[in-house]
């Protein structure tokens, strides 16, 4: 990095840029000798989890007091939805269903999938398939979510020195031990089959010339096991299941359609859900013989201010319809934070610096361009590890547009693996930094933690089904594969897997649904009326559908 | 007048947007089977024949908020070159701004799309590793070790886990193995 390349930097960041430059070539000698900070023991992982993490505070988070999980502690910013009132046009439908003994019914499918990310869109697919109509509904396009913004990979054992059992040894340990096994079990035994599912779908991996996939380590991995499409793997997964799903009969997309109520019979059974168009804010009454809920998580609620990777409409939506149905949700109070959201460029503060960057060997450094952290521990202990050193040690960089950061090295990767590596490995990322003036084989950029992954969810069990007959579930939404902490790359193995899993539930279970009865709202009844118990006045409404941002007016 | 990306365009003073809400796109549905007379760069060809029709005005590439040679991979398919296309169009996030301004009605995103899949699926070989590891899975090899591993109790699992051999960043593909090798 030569100084005219720091010039690009404001004033306020450059000495501690150029510490970076001055202590690069160190670092790289000690690294090749094996002599870089070592993995923390499980111990010291829990000692600092414990003081700098955000889910091991009692801050920011309450009880709930009503509905299937009553007393499970959940962050405010979700507690205020799960405990709120439908939005006024499902008010207006309960009223229009009393009067007139049924609600009316605008369109029927055999399965409603509600959510078009990458759980939806798989479980579409081998619906569809099967034999069944489908209809998606997704709250803004297809394609529209967190699947897209995916950079770095998926994990699956597929190599020689690798099994389905080290994975699952991994995937446990990563989350604390805390993981259902039974879920943690199919996501690993069925990764190979849905590596080649995508294989043969022509998604491109990365490759070698003989066909071999390139893998490389992630944090909290003990096999390199990551397999990626250069760094956009998410938009190129999506890409495919998009097309493959459009080239398929029986699948129907409504964009711009979100779920906002769920609908039951009188047997306790999911028989659709209540869509809101937007932007006329009209419902649509859709009929279904089964529901598949793949909404995606929560990050656009900015739980404890935090900034976010997530897309738009990354808003709790699906927690709150299946919580109000009586699902049971599990594992809330832990959220995963990326340890290298960005922090500089301001611009893009909070969007994602993939761990892919530290799997090719970007070290994390303090302002005196020092590590301080091993950079592939799993994800929470490297976040409140960069916590620690921008707070209780006071190494942080500051940002002249506000907030902290650490550097990310990112020129390293060129001089460890040879040059052209970061062009050929990141195309997404070198392009968009470009843009910015900022050349990433040249300069580090700064990252702070972001909220990232909504770990809990809706409780659901290895087939995709949930506690109420009828509903499956798929994807960021469920809860109990990753336990309290996700390691890279299991959430785009996780919306294959169960996302395929929840579809095919779905379908046949509405082949067996011979007779399907009136599909109503019936179910509210008995949670309003524990929220007026509680307390809770009408007012609030759920779901929010979208951030509130700005003088933006939420549709 | 301009069109651009929402999310990419800087908002300025007297700025009035008008959204598009619909592109029209031709867009072909196929099911990846090759018939066996034909090669998957032909397919395509036979897909979307418009590529032949690029008058090389290099509006496309003007538009491209990605940076890509748009016009550049729409000759690669042109010239059968699967692999190149597939390499140029990799960032493409497929939001159709160089459609609305194709005076040829290409539908670049979507050939290359085919361009990707189908070279993907029908040119490029195999991962023979992970056929065999498809088969060693399917035979049922590891209900065993599950079994196994899931009686163990809390304490002899975290100690499984904190044996862990990692597999050294360096090691050349499908060469190392682990000392261990109960779990493989």
């Amino acid at each position: 990095m030569s100084t005219g390349h720091i010039q690009i930097f404001p004033e306020a960041l450059r000495e501690s840029a150029r510490m970076v430059q001055r202590t690069r070539d160190q670092r790289l000698i000690r690294r090749r000798m094996g002599e870089g900070i070592e993995a923390l023991s499980l111990s010291d992982r829990r000692a600092l989890l414990r003081e700098f993490h955000p889910d091991y505070r009692e801050e920011g988070r309450g009880a709930l007091s009503v509905g299937p999980s009553k007393g499970e502690s959940v962050p405010v910013e979700l507690l205020e939805l799960l405990e709120a009132w439908p939005r006024p046009l499902v008010s207006r439908l309960v009223a229009e269903e009393t009067e007139q003994g049924a609600l009316r019914v605008d369109m029927t499918t055999d399965v409603l999938v509600i959510g078009g990310g990458g759980a939806g869109t798989a479980a579409a697919i081998v619906a569809a398939e099967a034999g069944a109509s489908v209809l998606v509904a997704t709250k803004l396009r297809l394609g529209d979510s967190n699947t897209v913004m995916a950079e770095g990979g998926m994990q699956v054992a597929d190599h020689e020195c690798d099994s389905p059992a080290q994975h699952y040894l991994d995937v446990m340990g990563g989350g604390h031990f805390s993981s259902n096994p039974d879920l943690v079990e199919a996501l690993v035994v069925e990764g190979p089959a849905v590596l080649r599912w995508m294989e043969e779908l022509g998604m491109l991996f990365d490759k070698y010339p003989t066909g071999r996939m390139k893998v490389r380590h992630g944090g909290g991995t003990s096999r390199k096991r990551l397999h990626a499409a250069g760094d956009v793997t998410g938009l190129e997964m999506m890409r495919v299941l998009k097309d493959r799903m459009e080239c398929l009969k029986g699948v129907k997309v409504l964009p711009f359609a979100p779920a906002v109520e769920l609908l039951t019979d009188e047997n306790g059974r999911a028989a659709g859900a209540v869509l809101e168009q937007l932007p006329s804010g009209r419902p649509l009454v859709v009929a279904a013989k089964a529901v598949v809920l793949a909404t995606g998580g929560i990050g656009r609620l900015h739980l404890g201010g935090f900034p976010t990777s997530n897309h738009h409409g990354a808003t709790a939506d699906g927690l709150v319809l299946a919580y109000r149905a009586g699902v049971p949700l599990k594992d809330l109070q832990s959220s995963q934070y990326h340890p290298t959201g960005v922090a500089y460029p301001d611009k893009l503060a909070g969007l994602l610096l993939t761990e892919k960057f530290r799997g090719l060997g970007a070290q994390l450094l303090n302002r005196h361009g020092d590590e301080f952290v091993f950079s592939l521990e799993p994800r929470d202990v490297t976040s409140a590890a960069i916590m620690r050193e921008c707070s209780e040690f006071g190494n942080g960089v500051e940002v002249p547009a506000g907030g902290v950061g650490v550097w990310l090295d990112i020129p390293m990767i060129d001089m460890i693996h040879g040059i052209g590596t970061i062009e050929r490995e990141f195309p997404g990322r070198f392009k968009e930094y470009l843009r910015l003036g900022l050349d990433i084989r040249q300069v580090p950029l700064l990252a702070y933690p972001t909220l990232h992954y909504q770990n809990g969810g809706v409780v659901i069990w290895p087939n995709g089904s949930t506690d109420m007959p009828g509903l499956f579930a798929a994807g960021e939404v469920t809860g109990g594969v990753h336990g309290r902490n996700r390691l890279m790359g299991n959430a785009l193995l996780e919306i294959l897997v169960f996302g395929r899993r929840a579809g095919a539930s779905a379908a046949a279970f509405a082949a067996g649904v011979k007779e399907p009865s009136a599909p109503g709202l019936g179910h509210l009844e008995a949670f309003l009326e524990q929220l007026e118990t509680v307390g809770r006045q009408p007012g609030r409404t759920a779901p929010r559908l979208l951030p509130a941002y700005g003088r933006v007016t939420p549709v | 007048m301009s069109a651009g990306l929402m999310c990419q365009q800087t908002v300025l003073d007297g700025m009035e947007i008008l959204p598009l809400p619909h592109v029209p796109v031709k867009k072909q549905l196929h099911r990846m089977e090759l018939p066996e007379d034909e090669t998957p760069a032909h397919h395509v060809l036979r897909l979307y024949p418009e590529v032949n029709h690029c008058v090389m005005c290099g509006e496309c590439v003007r538009m491209c908020p990605m940076d890509i040679d748009v016009m550049g991979y729409v000759g690669m398919i042109k010239r059968g070159d699967l692999k190149s296309a597939a390499r140029e169009s990799f960032t493409c996030i497929q939001c159709q701004l160089c459609v609305i301004r194709c005076p040829a009605s290409i539908s670049q995103p979507n050939a290359a799309l085919a361009a990707r899949r189908w070279l993907g699926a029908h040119q490029e070989p195999r991962a023979e590793h992970l056929t065999r590891m498809v088969e060693k899975v399917d035979s049922g090899r590891f209900a065993s070790v599950f079994r196994w591993m899931r009686r163990l109790d809390p304490m002899e699992f975290q100690a499984l886990y904190l044996r862990r051999e990692r597999e050294p960043d360096d090691a050349p593909p499908g060469t190392w193995l682990p000392e261990d090798q109960t779990l493989l």
